[in-house]
């Protein structure tokens, strides 16, 4: 072998084991976080001593919905609330979802009070991973007393690149 | 020491030094990273995520070793394919009509549009460039003489 070819050959080595470093260490810091991001978080059972608090904080705290229960969901006509701005939901929403951007929520949840029973099962969407919106949203309809709150945490960008049939235009 | 050897020692520190303020941040926060790759539109959901876990912890580790000085050729190869590679994800997300904030500092901070975040892309390759071509001189360059 040249000692050029010899010299790429190292070049290139080199190169993949930094690449394949840098991968190691994301997946170190990050693996438990992406696998619980595309399966949904794995439940942990309260220490007994804490149940109490826990059922207390729980009253504000929206359910989490897995991709399979989402799909169930829509299927099964359920009440679907859009939390992005009107610009995104217009520009592609899940079929049979309202909009109701977090900015309008005050005027949105008061309407929905009428509306709707407050037993009544609400999924809020946002964009997915870090977007907070509609885990703020389903917050607030919790607060108004509406009781069985869901949030589905892919969003839009699981739903729409697991190639599901998505709605455009004004919707509901 | 010569001038050229203190410049190619120079943009290391300084490309190495751009990609570890690039890769930190990103690396802290890497749900609000995969939200900007997500923007893109160019990648499944979990490969999404998948990159937003790792990408940082590339520019951070051949961030090091180029400030550092260690590994130095091919912590540089890396550095210019990422930078290649982030050029054609902003050039596509550009054709596309995609007005989404570029994601390459911190994550949703909306601080640059895409033909900034291009022409800043740009600048980074022509200093990986410059550094590369530093190098290769002076491993071609002969050793210096020694006096008895």
């Amino acid at each position: 072998m040249s000692p050029l070819a010899a010299a790429t050959r190292r070049l290139l080595r080199d190169a993949l084991f930094i690449v394949l470093g840098g991968v190691l260490i994301g997946l170190v810091f990050n693996g438990r976080m992406v696998v619980e991001q595309i399966v949904g978080p794995t439940p942990v059972a309260p220490p007994p001593e804490l149940t109490e608090t826990v059922e207390t904080e729980a009253v504000l705290y929206p359910f989490p919905v897995s991709f399979d229960e989402m799909q169930e969901l829509v299927a099964a006509g359920t009440l679907i609330l859009d939390a992005r701005p009107i610009e995104l939901y217009r520009e592609g929403h899940l079929p049979a979802a309202r909009a109701l951007p977090l900015d309008e929520a005050a005027e949105g949840v008061a309407r929905l009070l009428q509306e709707e029973a407050r037993d009544e099962t609400v999924v809020v969407y946002c964009s997915g991973f870090g977007c907070p919106d509609s885990f703020d949203l389903a917050q607030q309809l919790l607060k108004a007393g509406f009781v069985d709150v869901r949030v589905f945490e892919g969003g839009f960008p699981q739903w729409r690149d697991a190639g599901l049939p998505i709605r455009r235009g004004e919707g509901e | 020491m010569n001038l050229m050897l203190w410049l190619r020692r120079l943009g290391c520190w300084l490309a190495g030094g751009i990609f570890l303020y690039a890769g930190i941040p990103k690396a802290l926060d890497p749900l609000a990273f995969a939200g900007s790759v997500a923007a893109y539109e160019l990648l499944p959901y979990a490969a999404n995520l998948v990159v937003a876990a790792t990408l940082p912890w590339v520019e951070i580790v051949a961030g090091i070793f180029l400030v550092v000085g260690w590994r130095v050729r091919p912590a540089l190869l890396v550095l210019i394919l990422l930078d290649l590679a982030f050029m054609a994800a902003i050039v596509s997300a550009q054709l596309r009509g995609l007005t989404i904030d570029c994601g390459c500092f911190r994550p949703g901070a909306g601080d640059s549009d895409l033909i900034t975040a291009l022409l800043r892309d740009l600048l980074l390759l022509g200093l990986l460039l410059a550094t590369w071509w530093l190098l290769r001189r002076e491993s071609a360059s002969p050793p210096p003489e020694v006096r008895p």
